[in-house]
């Protein structure tokens, strides 16, 4: 074979190489990612893509969940009162009962009972954050107010959900019908009223049945209580499930999208080792020369 | 036997035979860094009309006429996927790495739904979802202008390739003149000169050539038009077609399809195929998301009770849509117009929800969701880029070993030069010294005469 002049430079090709193979390891390393354009891997790109919406999937999960369960603790908070309230009712009303009170002694249960009244609509008026949470989807209402005299539901019976996890949902907004209401033929704050004229009046039926009323109504409140506890505990599982979910689909983003360090820096080592070895190659090749030994 | 003087004359002729071998040497030497030189050899022979000595016979370049036409038919499959990848190095610019184009901007739009589900009422929701929404329509706006601006990109290379197509017809024709009216003088340069030019016009696209029994060449391309023949050499005209792009012509007869090779081809075939084919995945996308959210959107009730209207300004068709994105002009102005609530009611959430769900849905085709869309568009053009690369490297990888085979046979080695110098020159020192040798015999013989 004929080594001509050319093919004693043509290694300045190789050196080329070596020198872009070179950059990439050095790219990689310093940038940390072993995809940054599609053609690097496109089916780790494609990988990568989808896992990270996967992630983003997750973590909005994640937020809406936090916003759930601060609405969620505030309605637990409420409800809490209105059990405690609703117990004082029945004591109250059941100092009164039979017939050994004073007028004075009815008088002060039917305060009582006053009071209670209106920490209860104050419970039930319960905002957060500017909506009110016992309306159903009618945020912008207050649920009970006065019409004509009548304690009047005002929202509606359809709660507001959010999503917490694919295909699981929790309760930010109650139907405060079904709390104060359920399927008694009146609401408890009418029911108290009814109460209070009946202490005041000294009717004993009429306490009776105000205290039934009060039980259903506190009855009503236990389930709703626990049925939010349930809420509380699934968002803290569901939470701790999304987290190793997340972490899951890191591990696998990373895999595709990430340098593996290690490797990165063999490779970087050999490709400096390469280009050396071209440069060198090259260097040699020129250096002797038939005219060096000619007189 | 011949005389004295005879002797003298095969000197004088050996003497300038080994300068013209030192001069064919200097030539080498001097086109060593010349591309497209073929290495001259001096052809000598014996006298043979019984005078004796050397004579020059001419000089000869070490042509190899079979791997001349190999390494000009392996050009154009490299410089074709040279093109390919160069135009697709810029569209991969625009998808970036991943969370970082479009489907970065797609999740933070449907993340905006999911704050609104938490708060339907709350004008920092709203506005966050109004806000994501446009910067979701623009991030489809800026891609398919990138798209579109590599297309174009591509087609000024490809008006430009087909100038330089001209020019070189132009100087193959000229020196296919210059060949003809040669008479063999000097023909090798020229020669050089025509495989040269025949070796740029391959890498512009694939041609056939012919030679012509007075050494010049005709041209045509693969369909069979000619660019040159003998003397005459025929333009290819550009002329703007469908879309502003440019088709070609050949004596009247349109060859943008013929050209499938070469620098012309790949950036036609990026033109007319891969953007196109990318274009259409982006229109799809963006006018799957416009249509999802708005069939969605339209099912709700905005905050004034309203039933709500079009999230986007609803695309006229699929091709463009991602162009025209945009969200539309009321909501932009006012974010209460944006209808998260089913009912009616300011507290309900249900159609936000089912706005933030589509981002799961399989909504493109039923099959894919719009994450996934968008990671197939990423996907098709990195497979793209990478298949031209690979295909690309060995390509050159065939190109560079016929070049070496060629080199081998043609090239200029400085060590086998820097011997023939030697060796002419030792030759020229030899047969001087038989030039004096012959002029002392010459001188005795005179002086021996002028004795007398």
């Amino acid at each position: 074979m004929r080594v001509t002049f050319r093919t004693a430079y043509g290694g300045i090709d190789y050196v080329n190489t070596a020198a872009d193979q070179l950059a990439k390891a050095r790219q990689q390393l310093a940038s940390g990612k072993r995809v940054e354009k599609p053609s690097d891997d496109p089916a780790a790109m494609q990988r990568a893509i989808e896992g990270r919406a996967d992630m983003r999937t997750i973590e909005t999960y994640t937020r809406t969940s936090d916003s759930a369960l601060a609405k969620i603790t505030t309605l637990d908070t409420v409800l809490s009162g209105v059990i405690d309230k609703l117990q004082q009712a029945t004591v109250s009303a059941a100092s009164v009962r039979g017939s050994i009170a004073t007028q004075q002694q009815r008088e002060a249960a039917a305060l009582a009972l006053e009071g209670i009244r209106d920490s209860l609509v104050a419970d039930l008026n319960t905002q957060f954050r500017g909506s009110y949470v016992f309306g159903g989807s009618e945020s912008g209402t207050p649920p009970y107010a006065q019409v004509a005299g009548v304690w009047t539901y005002q929202g509606d019976n359809a709660p507001v959900s959010v999503d917490i996890g694919a295909g699981r949902s929790v309760e930010i907004a109650l139907d405060g019908q079904a709390l104060a209401q359920g399927s008694d033929a009146d609401n408890v704050l009418n029911d108290l009223e009814t109460l209070i004229v009946a202490v005041r009046a000294g009717d004993n039926a009429g306490i009776d049945t105000g205290m039934t009323a009060l039980e259903r109504a506190f009855a009503r409140a236990t389930s709703t209580q626990s049925k939010i506890g349930v809420d509380e505990a699934g968002i803290t599982d569901t939470q701790s499930q999304l987290t190793s979910t997340r972490l899951s689909l890191l591990a696998r983003v990373a895999k595709d999208e990430d340098a593996d360090l290690a490797g990165a820096i063999t490779e970087m080592t050999r490709a400096d080792a390469a280009y050396r070895a071209a440069l060198a190659a090259v260097g040699n090749a020129s250096n002797n020369s038939l005219l060096d030994y000619l007189r | 036997m011949s005389g004295l003087f005879s002797s003298l004359s095969m000197a004088a002729r050996s003497l300038e035979a080994q300068r013209a071998g030192l001069d064919v040497a200097g030539q080498n030497i001097a086109n060593l860094n010349t591309p497209g030189y073929t290495r001259r050899r001096l052809s000598l022979a014996e006298v043979v009309n019984g005078t004796g000595g050397v004579e020059v016979l001419g000089t000869r370049a070490a042509r190899d006429a079979v791997l001349d036409t190999r390494v000009r038919t392996a050009i154009p499959d490299a410089s074709r996927e040279g093109a390919i990848l160069g135009s697709l190095s810029l569209v991969e610019t625009t998808i970036g790495a991943p969370g970082q184009g479009i489907d970065g901007r797609l999740a933070a739009f449907f993340d905006s739904f999911s704050a609104l589900s938490v708060d339907p009422t709350s004008s920092v929701a709203r506005d966050g979802v109004v806000l994501q929404g446009r910067q979701l329509a623009t991030a489809f706006n800026s891609t398919a202008a990138q798209l579109a601006n590599s297309a174009r990109l591509a087609d000024g290379g490809v008006r430009d390739a087909a100038a330089q197509v001209n020019r070189l017809s132009h100087q193959i024709a000229d020196l296919n003149d210059a060949i003809a009216a040669s008479n063999g003088v000097d023909l090798e340069a020229l020669k050089d000169r025509q495989q040269q030019a025949l070796e740029e016009l391959s890498g512009l696209t694939a041609v056939s050539v012919l030679s012509r029994s007075d050494g010049g060449v005709d041209v045509t391309i693969p369909s069979g038009r000619a660019l040159v023949i003998g003397g005459s050499d025929y333009a290819v005209t550009v002329a703007n077609g469908p879309g502003g792009n440019a088709t070609l012509s050949l004596g009247g007869a349109d060859i943008t399809s013929d050209i499938t090779s070469g620098t012309i081809g790949g950036l036609l075939h990026t033109r007319d195929t891969l953007i196109p084919g990318y274009q259409t995945r982006l229109d799809e996308l963006a006018y799957g998301v416009a249509q999802r959210v708005n069939t969605v959107h339209q099912t709700g009730f905005d905050l004034n009770g309203n039933p709500g209207a079009a999230f986007f300004t609803p695309p006229a068709a699929v091709a463009g849509a991602a162009a025209a994105l945009s969200v539309s002009a009321p909501l932009q102005a006012d974010s209460s117009l944006l209808a998260a609530s089913q009912t009616g009611a300011p507290g309900d959430n249900q159609v936000a929800r089912a706005l933030a769900a589509l981002r799961d849905e399989p909504v493109l085709g039923g099959t894919t969701t719009f994450a996934e869309g968008w990671a197939a568009l990423a996907y098709h053009v990195g497979s793209d880029a990478d298949g031209a690369r690979a295909e690309q490297s060995s390509r050159l990888d065939v190109l560079d070993q016929v070049q070496h085979l060629r080199d081998q046979m043609s090239g200029v080695s400085l060590d086998e030069e820097a011997a023939s110098m030697m060796k002419f020159q030792r030759a020229y020192e030899a047969n001087a010294k038989y030039f004096s040798a012959v002029d002392a015999m010459l001188q005795t013989l005179m002086n021996t005469v002028g004795g007398v």
